[in-house]
Formats: structure tokens, sequence, C-alpha cells
């Protein structure tokens, strides 16, 4: 640990107390789909939550193709020398060759000349391929476009079939822990999500990095509070209500039992975490800073070892959320700035940890937006690119077709994107670089065999 | 009482019923072979009632008589912040729930806005707020805590509880929130909505629709305020936000349902949306044209002032789209942009969801988590039509909420799923009123060299202490929790816990337990004015009467639903304490107070 002595090492309230509870739960985990000596992997999830208008993010830059984005943006049209340039390998041969990026976007811009971050064009939810032709024929497509929760819902099931009602992340994690993980999948965000929920195991959730005993046991009932002989009657009641008749009851005891075990089971695991610097607290986020979730990220994969050691994770998802991409009145200038700087600062972290071929990033969201303005902002759309951030992504390049920019686009239903990549292929070609199997990718998006790609080669 | 109410209560069926309720004596067994459901004589939904008397199908309990102060305590936790004693007595004095609702419809409304020009006092040479009502925005940093503070200070002392409480059931339905660019610096705008919700607890549906959808604040966080017709920018259309929100979240819903808040299913077995993207974007069209009154359409052009920010927005024509519209089915002539709305928002008040859809969430936010498909149709019933023909007659709907047989009986009948989570506030409420809490004089002064003000509070305003619920504070206009939220182990059962969504790690156990044990960190850390008044609690331990606590504590607090295992687990605490340690008898009182607002038996109110 001495190569990083230049940071501060974190403190950490109740450290190096007892551990054997957990190692007893350690040696009953299930089997692992991914052999325990492989290399240690993670997925972190960025939520741009509210739907991002992503097509003020990346824009066509070439005479022709930017007259087409002017016109049909009009009002809210960047500046084509504002846009910060860039080509890309262009290896599928689908798309014009100079984009722009949003000119608070350095951070990204730099990370897709370095090529470490892909962009994925036009991805969205989908039930089978469709044109413009045949949604305008009454081609089966997911139910409730352009509503938030549904099509959040349906991003964060990886399935827009009905079928699913578990995350893709919970079902990824059931496929790698036969007898499920609970520390796979991890919330870092300050919600709740349903694409951890509804595994073997429920999500773990930290707001810092840090292991406080649960303040029931400790500060809420400290000394002058009653102290411990107080929190064991406590904790005695909800033990007992595990047995109740009402079900409400037992799923509130049931989760409250399960936080009152993990101080212990937890103790130590941050005595080494690294802090970072480069993280901001932006400016009036709503919520949780996305930039402080991506930190608390960065330093629970600092103790990725310990957390290894102890639970057998060398798989793990991360989710974090970024609030305030509903932006109907407004243009995401604040957004788009805000996530290229963390997502920035980021991998700037993983990097000093070496961890960069490791960690993969990939943000999702509701939906992409209208094309046209309301005069301040824009309406919920449908497909939008999605970007892939990692060592082990083959950065510097589109994938997937970028739709045509115009008012009579024939990408376009009205003035709404039809995605030309699923989420499924999407999702899938990260999981397969998880390592999932093909018959566990088709397992865990049963709809994947409804779209002819299956990898969209992003991945290394 | 109005007058349905009455007629309903001389109805033969119910006066079988009540015989069948009054035999089951409060946490016994039911008598009940069989469950409501099943009575013969039971709404179906659907089903038009065969002697159109239309009310006797409906279930209430005897109203005349109030069973016991169990009842009387579990009736007040869903139609106020919590009782107190006196609380409990007085319904019980009043004989009837039916009176205690009368009372309560009389009060006149304790308006947020009123309480602060009339208690907010600038010092240190800050001048009123009421007379320097442009300070609300020039100071919004320091008054937003004042926005809080006043609700705190309302939810908690004053006298029209019903309302208050219905009011918070609606600001999690009709969402506004500070986290929004504009309405962040404008808490006169988050307390004049707020006010709005109070006025129209009791409203018409639709009148109570209307007024939200003129109100300025509503028009920022949902970005109609200033929206214009298509082609206004070049290519330009208009703002969706609020079409789709209104349908999906304040009317009708995503699905068809029927009376019994069910889907309706089509011949697949799909549910049936109840709108298309072309219905949106026509409703779209009809909210163009509104604006506030600071004399400039589009936001941004010009400052705000107090009264743009608090009075009801207006149209400026020339931004209205006059064609007619086509939308749900109906078309909507067009014509200018007070008549378009009224029209379209009297299509969604006369929709058939819109009684299902709400009535179920009021259910929900007041009563039961999961009510039955019977209690919901019941009150969807009185929502289509109060007995007098009335559709949308929000009195009649709250008291039907309130005094259905499935409010008062389901603890009993649904043994395995009644009930419903209290949300972070209102378990502070709760003891707040439960213990009397004395708030002080307090200054409000954020920073050294600016303004200050003194008025009676809590000082109890910052989000943190209740986990992200706060008075108009959601993240999103989907509220802390939607309708539909359930850990999957109750997904898989069909059930739903919405509250259980802000239960973050702990709840609010641990800032509850400092609070009633008065722990310094909680108290110094915040400075908070909120003394709890012990005395009787103390009396009862210090002359050894451990069994009255625990009864009152059960009836104060739990409503008679502390668990026997809980309640011989929190007497084992107590005797040991007292016997062995000879623990001081007043913070015995807190440990023991503590404990049951802290137990699961208390977080599920029954």
């Amino acid at each position: 640990m001495h190569r990083y002595s230049r940071r501060q090492f974190l403190k950490v309230a109740l450290a190096a107390t007892s551990m054997q509870p957990l190692y007893a739960l350690a040696t009953q985990l299930g089997k692992m789909a991914v052999a325990t000596d492989e290399p240690y992997k993670a997925l972190v999830v960025i939520l741009l939550e509210g739907g991002a208008d992503v097509f003020n993010m990346i824009a066509p830059t070439q005479t022709d193709t930017y007259a087409d984005y002017q016109a049909t943006r009009e009002n809210i049209a960047l500046p084509r020398t504002s846009l910060l340039p860039f080509s890309h390998a262009n290896q599928n041969g689908l798309n014009p060759a100079a984009y722009g990026m949003r000119e608070n976007m350095t951070a990204l811009h730099n990370l897709f000349m370095d090529q470490k971050l892909a962009i994925i064009a036009n991805c969205g939810t989908l039930l089978q391929p469709v044109t413009r032709y045949d949604v305008e024929n009454g081609a089966p497509i997911p139910f409730e476009l352009f509503a938030h929760n549904t099509q959040r819902s349906q991003w964060m099931l990886g399935d827009a079939t009905g079928s699913q009602h578990q995350g893709w992340g919970a079902r990824l994690g059931n496929t790698l822990y036969s007898s499920g993980n609970p520390w796979f999948n991890i919330n870092a965000a300050d919600s709740n999500n349903l694409l951890q929920t509804g595994g073997a195991t429920d999500a773990i959730h930290f707001d810092e990095p840090s292991v406080s005993s649960d303040t029931m046991t400790s500060y809420g009932f400290g000394p002058e509070s009653g102290g411990s002989e107080l929190g064991k009657v406590y904790q005695s009641l909800y033990k007992q209500q595990l047995e109740s008749p009402n079900k409400l009851m037992r799923a509130l005891a049931r989760k409250r039992i399960d936080e009152l075990l993990r101080p212990n089971q937890l103790a130590g695991l941050f005595d080494n975490a690294l802090s970072f610097d480069g993280f901001s607290d932006g400016v009036h986020e709503t919520g949780k800073p996305l930039g402080r979730q991506l930190e608390l990220v960065a330093n629970i994969l600092s103790v990725r070892q310990e957390f290894q050691n102890r639970f057998q994770t060398n798989r793990q998802i991360f989710f974090v959320n970024q609030h305030g991409w509903d932006t109907h009145d407004s243009d995401n200038a604040h957004q788009v700035g805000y996530l290229s700087e963390s997502m920035g600062a980021f991998q700037n972290a993983l990097a000093e940890m070496g961890m960069e071929e490791q960690v993969t990033t990939l943000t999702i969201s509701d939906f992409g937006r209208s094309l046209t303005s309301n005069n301040a902002g824009t309406d919920h759309g449908w497909g939008g690119h999605a970007f892939v951030l990692g060592g082990a992504v083959r950065g510097g390049d589109i994938y997937g077709k970028m739709p045509a920019l115009r008012p009579d686009s024939p990408d376009a239903w009205s003035d709404r994107m039809i995605p030309t990549t699923s989420v499924e292929t999407y999702l899938a070609t990260i999981a397969k670089w998880f390592g999932l199997s093909d018959t566990e990718l088709d397992m865990v998006f049963p709809n994947l065999g409804a779209f002819s790609q299956r990898d969209l080669g992003f991945m290394s | 009482m109005c007058l349905f109410l009455r007629r309903l209560l001389n109805g033969l069926v119910l006066a079988s019923l009540f015989s069948v309720f009054a035999a089951s004596a409060p946490g016994a067994t039911p008598a009940l072979s069989t469950p409501p459901g099943n009575n013969a004589k039971m709404f179906k939904p659907g089903e038009k009632n065969a002697d159109n008397s239309g009310d006797n199908f409906r279930y209430f309990i005897d109203t005349q008589r109030i069973r016991n102060t169990k009842e009387a305590s579990a009736f007040l936790a869903r139609a106020t912040f919590g009782p107190d004693w006196q609380a409990i007595n007085h319904l019980h004095s009043l004989g009837s729930y039916e009176a205690w609702l009368d009372e309560q419809f009389a009060i006149p409304p304790s308006l947020h806005m009123q309480w602060a020009e009339d208690n907010i006092r600038g010092i240190n040479g800050t001048g009123d707020i009421r007379d320097n009502p442009e300070d609300w925005k020039r100071h919004a940093d320091t008054l937003s805590y004042a926005q809080r503070d006043i609700w705190w200070h309302l939810a908690t002392q004053a006298e029209d509880q019903l309302r208050q409480r219905v009011a918070l059931a609606w600001s999690e339905i009709f969402v506004v929130s500070r986290n929004n660019g504009q309405l962040i610096t404008q808490p006169d705008a988050l307390i004049s909505y707020y006010d709005l919700l109070v006025t129209d607890a009791f409203a018409n549906f639709e009148k109570l629709l209307q007024d939200a959808t003129y109100h300025p604040s509503m028009g920022k966080y949902l970005s109609y305020l200033g929206n214009a017709k298509a082609g206004t920018t070049p290519g330009s259309h208009p703002d969706e936000n609020y079409a789709r929100e209104v349908m999906q979240l304040f009317t009708i819903g995503l699905y068809e349902l029927n009376p019994d808040g069910s889907l309706k299913l089509d011949n697949q077995g799909n549910p049936i949306a109840t709108y298309n993207q072309n219905d949106v974007r026509e409703m779209a069209r009809i909210f163009t044209g509104l604006t506030d009154q600071n004399g400039f359409f589009f936001p941004g052009d010009g400052d705000s002032t107090h009264f743009s920010r608090t009075r009801p927005m207006i149209a400026v024509e020339e931004y209205h789209d006059r064609e007619s519209k086509h939308i749900l089915g109906q078309t909507i002539p067009g014509g200018d942009t007070r008549t378009d709305i009224d029209a379209a928002l009297h299509l969604l008040f006369m929709h058939p969801n819109t009684g299902p859809f709400i009535c179920k969430q009021l259910i929900q936010r007041l009563v039961t988590s999961n009510p039955s498909p019977e209690y919901v149709a019941r009150i969807s019933q009185v929502f289509n039509d109060n007995g007098e023909g009335t559709r949308g007659d929000m009195k009649a709907v709250i008291s039907a909420i309130l005094l259905d047989e499935e409010a008062f009986n389901g603890a009993v009948q649904q043994p395995q799923q009644f009930g419903k989570f209290r949300e972070p506030l209102l378990f502070i409420t709760h003891l707040f009123r439960a213990f009397h809490a004395q708030d002080e004089i307090r200054t409000l002064n954020l920073y050294e060299d600016g303004p200050s003000y003194e008025y009676p509070s809590y000082h109890f305003h910052g989000t943190d202490f209740t986990r992200q619920e706060g008075p108009l504070e959601a993240l999103t206009v989907f509220n802390y929790f939607t309708p539909f939220d359930a850990p999957y182990s109750l997904k898989q059962e069909g059930l739903v816990a919405p509250e259980l969504e802000i239960y973050g790690k702990q709840g609010i156990d641990d800032l509850l337990m400092g609070l009633i044990t008065k722990n310094s960190f909680v108290y110094e850390t915040f400075e908070l004015s909120a003394e709890l008044q012990l005395a009787r609690e103390t009396a009862w331990i210090a002359r050894g009467e451990y069994e009255r606590l625990l009864d009152e504590l059960d009836i104060l607090l739990t409503a008679g639903q502390l668990s026997a295992a809980s309640r011989t687990a929190i007497r084992t605490y107590l005797l040991q304490q007292k016997e062995v340690r000879n623990s001081n008898n007043e913070q015995l009182a807190r440990y023991i107070i503590g404990l049951i607002m802290t137990s699961p038996d208390y977080a599920l109110q029954r």
C-alpha cells in the first residue's frame, strides 16, 4: 500500500472488530459461474434520470449533416464552432466521419480521443427491429413509450416485453452466483433502483465508505440513550416480527435485521480504503451529487481485494444516479458538463488504482428526447445515445447507426428517434465481457434473440 | 355531516352489518365467518345497484358509537398528524366519528402564508416579511428554512388537523417540489401552492385540479408556464410535460381501470393504455398560452414578484393554440386558453378512471397500502356520486375512506396485509403531538450579515432529518415513492409497500430515538426546540404502574397494535432497569417510548 502513500487513508470509526460471523457467512455463498481465480471485473451503471438530451451532447459537424441538425433543433442547436470536434474509427462504416461533443465535455472528449470511451448510437427499448414504416403501420413497439417510469423500468429490466420483473443487474447476480451473493449488487445512489432489485439477495446500499456500527446499537442508543441494553431489546422486537402473520411487517423486519447484521460483516472492510481528488459537488445538484456517488464507488473499489477475500466477489455491479435530466424548460448544459467532469474524475481514480481494464462504466437513461424544441427545452423521446467507458472498451468509435437528424428523418417517428440498437444488444455486449456465456445471455435477456446483433463489438 | 352519510346509516344492510361488527370485540378473532367481499349484497365492480337506492351496499361502521379508545386512536392516526390523549378523549366525548368529521370540516383553514405574515418578525434591522414580500426571493435561502418550520408548526399544532393531513396527501399526488431551478429560490411560491392544497383539501376534485393547474408553481415545476403554441420559434412544438403528467399522475393513470382499481384487460389479457402519444401531443396544445402575472410571457424575461409567484397564471392569447384538439376520442373545439384548459380538465375529471385512480391513492396515503378491490370500489362510487348527484365531492370521499368498515376492521380481517408504513414525517409529527413538544421563539439567521427573523419554531428544518422527505421536497414528480413500490418479496405476493421505499438504512429510528431520549448530539448539534412533556409517564414509572404505562402508550402510539411479544420484551426491560438499576424515572420513560416508536409494530400503521 505504500505506493499510495501520497493519498490519505480513510479513518474508520469502528475498525478491526471481530469478524467471525462473516467468514461463516462467506463460506455459505453459492457456487460461482465465474471461477474465483479470474480477475476482478466490475460494472458501474450511471442512470441519467429523466431522459438525457444526447442529441446536444453529440452533434454532426459536416456541412450537410450540421445543416440538417441545425434545421431540426433550431433555437437549441449548438453553434458548430463551439463543438469539440472528433472523428471516429468508423469500423462499421455506417456513420459520417465528423462529429463534435458539447464544449463542456472536455473530459469525455479526451477519453474518446484516448480510445477509452465508445458511443453507442441511438439505443433504446424495442420488441423487435422496427423502421419508421413499421411503426406507422402498427408493428409491435414497447408499451407506454415516452413515460418516464415505464421506460426507465424497461431499461432497468433489460426487457420491454413485460416478461421480466427482476432488474438485469439482479438477474446477472443470479446467474453468476447460483444461490445469490449479497455483495454483488452495490447501490451507491441516493435511491433504490429496479436494476438491482429482485435477485436472490437484495442490493447493498452504501452512503459512505465506512462501516459505522448501526446507530441503533451505538449513537442513537449511546450511553445517554440507553446503550446496548436498549439496543438488544430493539433488535429483539424486529427479530420476533420475522414471524409476523403480516407480510408487510415481515418485509420490514427482514430488511432491518439484515441491516443490523451488516456492520459486523463489514467491520474493518474500509480500513485501507483510499480517498481521491477530483470529485466535486457540482452546483445545486438535485439529490446526492453524482461526483460524490462515483467517489464512493472508487472508495469501495479500492478495497475490492478485501471484498473478494471475504465474499468471493470477483464480479460486482455498482449503481449511481444523476438526477435532473428531464429538461423540458431548459438546455441540459449543466448536467452534461457535470457528468463529463464526474466520469473523468472517476476514470482518473481507476487509473490511479490500476483498475481501468477491470471496470467498465456505462450510461443508461429513461429515453432520448425530442429532436425539436418546445421553445425552451425538449420533450420525452425514445432512442438515444449511450456512453461506455473503460480500459476494456474499444473506444474512439461510434457503434450502431447514427440517426439522420432531419425534420423528415427516416429514423424518426415524428420528431422522436426510433432506436436502431436494442437495449438488449447493448447490455448483452457488456454482459458477455462480464463473463456470461451465450446461453446465459439468452437467459438473462430473453428477448435478445429478436435482434440480429448480439454483440456490438465495443468490448475487447 | 352530509346528508348522504345520514341516509347510509339508515340502510337495512348497514343495520345488519352493525350487529355483526358490534359482536366482534376489538383484538379478538373476528366474528365474521365470511368476509364482506363474499356477502351476497356486496357491491360488485361494474354492477349497478338493483334497487337504485345507490347507497346501501356500502359498509360503514356504526358511526354513532366509538367502540373504544384503541379504535379512536387508530382513526386519528389516519385522519391527523397523530393523536394525543386530548384528541382521543375529545373524539370519544363527541361520541361519533361523524361528529368529529363535521367539526373538522367546519374549522377554517390554517394557511401557511398567513401564519408567516402573522408570526415571522424581522429583527436586527431586517423588516417583517409581511411588509417586505419581495424578501421571500431576496432572502430565499434563509426563508426556505422558514417554509419548513411553518409546516412543522402547523402540522403539529394547527386545529384543522384533517385538512392539513389531507393536504399532505394531496402534495404527494399533485407533486410540486423545491427541487426545481426556479422554485428553489421561491419559498413563497411553494407556500402559496401548499396553501392551495390546504384550501382545496375538501373541495370538489375538479376545482382542486383547476387550481393546481393554474398555479404558477405547477406551471414552473412542469414547465408549461410560458408554453407557446407550435412554431413560435421555427420548428418548435408545445411543451408536453404537463400534458403527460396531468393524465399519468394527476387524473387517469396509464391503464384503464375497473371501478375497484383493478386493471381492465384486452382479449389477449394485456392492460389497455388510457392514452397514446397523439393524445399527449394534442393535450400539449391545450396547455399553451399560460404565464404568471409579471408582465412577460416567457419565463426569465422578467423578474418575478411575490404577486406573480402566488397568484394564478393568466393567459396571453397570442401564444395559445386556438385550433380544435382531439383528445381521448373527443374533440375540444378550440377557443381561448381558459376555455380550452377547463374543457380538457373537465374531460379528465369525468373520465371513469379518475375515481378509482385517485381514491386508491388516497386510501393508500391515509389507511392501508393494499386496500381490497371492494374498498376501492366503494370509495370510487362515492367519488362518482356523493349520494346527491355530485361527482368529485372530496369531503364525501375522505369521509367514506375514513369511515369504511375496512379501515376499522382491516387489522382483524386482513391480518396478512393490512396497514401502511408511516412516512418519516409522520413519525415525528406524532411524537411532537403525543408528548406536546414545546417550541420556542427562535432566531433564523443563516449568515452573520444576513437577514434575521424570529418566530415560534422547533428549529427542525433540515431535510437530512427526515431522510429526503419534507414538505414539497420530492426529487421528481413521481413523489418520494410511487403507489406501486414494494420490495421484491412483496411484489411477488402482489402487494405494495410504497413508504418502505424511503426507509433508507435504519429508517428514521436513530433520529427518533435521539429526539425521544433527548440525545445531546441530536439536540445540541441541530439546536432543536422540542421539549417533550413526559410528566404522566414519569409518574407511572415512579409509582410502579408499569401495566398502566404500557396500556396507555399502546393506545396512544400503536392504537393497540403492540404485539404481545413486543410488550413482554419491553416490560422485561422496564422491570430490569427499574428494579435492578434504579434508573432515572423520566429517562426510563423516554427509553420505553423510544422502544415503542422505533418498533416495527409502530412503523406499520394499522
